[in-house]
């Protein structure tokens, strides 16, 4: 039993680790930094994000952190950021937005989706929050049924979320 | 049986002890986060898992399970095995990301990893089980009864986590989506999960360790292998994104797409049971060959005692007609009357004391019945 576990822990640290060092605060854009979860690697070599934004995974489970300059409301970033990621998906249905909150207390929005991308069934999360001029969305993608596994680690982050105001 | 004498029984409770720190932890959280949720999940998976779990003990009719080591089969698939499986899943699932394309790695990560790390956990429980108490596993019905519950043990606690989570992800307060949950989870899709796959390995694993020195060594190493692969197989197909599309079509569809992806290994399970309760059957039967025609066991006697529904008929019929009382003592009597069987599994010589300790403890038994009777 124990062996079995040193092996995949072993398989998995021979991977290695790549960016994003864990519990230091990364920059997005607009002065707003995230700190990545214990266990997060960079997943820039599958996910290029940009320059104001950073994307991190583990576990099959990916999800990108962006910054940046944004006039209108958290509902118009919310729809906006909605509309761009349906596209992505050749099926999409989504639950409605419920109110949350990050970093420091930012009101934001929140919405679970679920989809199908290249015969893949994937769930995903996206939380928005727009704030004098800034705007800061969170998405997380996964296969079907692994979102659950690793939540605790996405509120942490949205937790850690720095936004200047 | 005295399962603290046990080195292995010392092993178990240290792991059960190390997993509840991790799903203990996880519970708590649940339970602090989304308590309506969860009070609303341990609920509805009670009323599911309590009567599902009496009919698995009720599968071995002629030689039920110690209450003891069901219990330990049950923390082993909830605890033990859920929680080795979560942290050998998660770093698994690391690696594939890292060695897979993303695409792959988002079809078919689940029915890659889950398979290989939760059969194995949940497979170590029966090795456990046996470790602990050798003399349990004794025919290829209790390797189906002891594998299928570490199977729901595994698969309540599971679905909890999912149930909570769906709680969650619909804002937390209602309660939707968790009753939508456990409509899909438990109710269209239940009999495809743990229990069916772990249920399988039970039965391998009985295969190989109670046909000693009635099969040769590579026969039954083999139909071992074969029943491990088949629970492998069936929790690939069950995660594998195969007829997902077909699922996407409507309520008819998806059903019609789990139905595809689980019934035939649940029909090889249900025939494994068959066969497993057959062989029960004839060797109660043998081993009861000397009692019955007497007056421990009389012929008619023996007819009910072969049949759970005669059985249940006999002991309503006989508490309609003498009363609770006498109901319940009818029922001991045909315990006892069957317990004798298992005597004549540990001990060879026909007048051994104790197998005559037990006929005449049945003998005084019958005759309180009799008074019983004769009062009313």
């Amino acid at each position: 039993m124990m062996a079995w576990l040193f092996i995949v822990l072993g398989l998995s640290g021979s991977t290695g680790t790549s960016g994003a060092a864990a519990q230091t605060p990364q920059k997005l854009g607009q002065g707003v930094t995230v700190t990545p979860a214990e266990g997060w690697t960079s997943a820039q070599n599958v996910w290029n994000v940009g320059p104001n934004a950073l994307s991190l995974r583990m576990s099959g489970v990916l999800v990108a952190f962006g910054a940046d300059a944004y006039g209108g409301n958290t509902r118009q970033l919310l729809d906006e950021q909605l509309s761009s990621t349906k596209n992505q998906f050749g099926s999409f249905r989504s639950l409605p937005a419920a109110s949350t909150t990050v970093g420091g207390g930012l009101a934001g929005l929140k919405i679970l989706f679920y989809g199908t991308s290249d015969s893949s069934d994937l769930e995903g999360e996206l939380v928005v929050a727009a704030t004098d001029a800034t705007g800061v969305v969170m998405m997380a993608v996964a296969p079907a049924g692994q979102l659950s596994r690793v939540q605790g680690d996405l509120d942490a982050m949205l937790a850690s979320l720095s936004v200047p105001r | 049986m005295n399962l603290t004498r046990q080195p292995a029984y010392w092993l178990f409770v240290l792991l059960v002890l190390a997993g509840v720190g991790l799903v203990g932890v996880q519970q708590l959280s649940y339970f602090l986060s989304y308590p309506g949720a969860w009070f609303l999940s341990i609920l509805l998976l009670a009323a599911v898992a309590i009567p599902v779990g009496v009919i698995i003990y009720r599968m071995d009719q002629f030689e039920p399970e110690p209450a003891s080591l069901i219990v330990i089969a049950l923390l082993w698939g909830g605890v033990v095995a859920l929680a080795f499986a979560a942290i050998a899943n998660s770093a698994f699932l690391d690696f594939l990301q890292h060695v897979l394309p993303e695409k792959q790695v988002n079809a078919w990560g689940a029915a890659l990893v889950a398979p290989i790390d939760e059969e194995f956990y949940k497979g170590c429980g029966l090795v456990m089980i046996f470790l602990i108490a050798r003399n349990e596993i004794d025919s290829l019905m209790d390797g189906m009864v002891y594998g299928a519950m570490i199977g729901l043990g595994f698969q309540v606690m599971e679905n909890i986590q999912y149930f909570v989570h769906a709680a969650a992800q619909s804002g937390g307060a209602g309660l939707g989506g968790v009753v939508g949950t456990f409509f899909v989870r438990v109710l269209i899709a239940g009999l495809y999960s743990h229990m069916l796959f772990t249920g399988l390995a039970g039965f391998g694993f009985a295969y190989f360790i109670t046909r000693k020195g009635a099969r040769p060594w590579a026969t039954r190493a083999g139909v071992f292998a074969l029943f491990i692969l088949a629970a492998w197989a069936a929790h690939f197909v069950w995660n594998s994104p195969w007829l997902d599309s077909l699922a996407q079509g409507g309520a008819g569809a998806f059903i019609l797409s789990l139905v595809v992806k689980g019934l035939p290994f649940l029909a090889l399970l249900a025939i494994m049971g068959a066969l497993a309760r057959r062989r029960e059957s004839q060797a109660f039967e043998r081993l009861m060959a000397e009692e019955v025609g007497g007056d421990v066991v009389t012929a008619e006697e023996f007819q009910v005692l072969r049949s759970a529904r005669r059985r249940r008929r006999m002991v309503r019929s006989f508490k309609r007609r003498r009363g609770p009382a006498a109901g319940r003592l009818l029922k001991r009597v045909m315990r006892e009357q069957m317990n004798l069987a298992l005597f004549h599994t540990k001990v060879e010589q026909p007048g051994h004391p104790a197998v005559e300790a037990q006929r005449e403890k049945i003998r005084q038994m019958k005759t309180q019945l009799a008074h019983m009777a004769a009062a009313r």
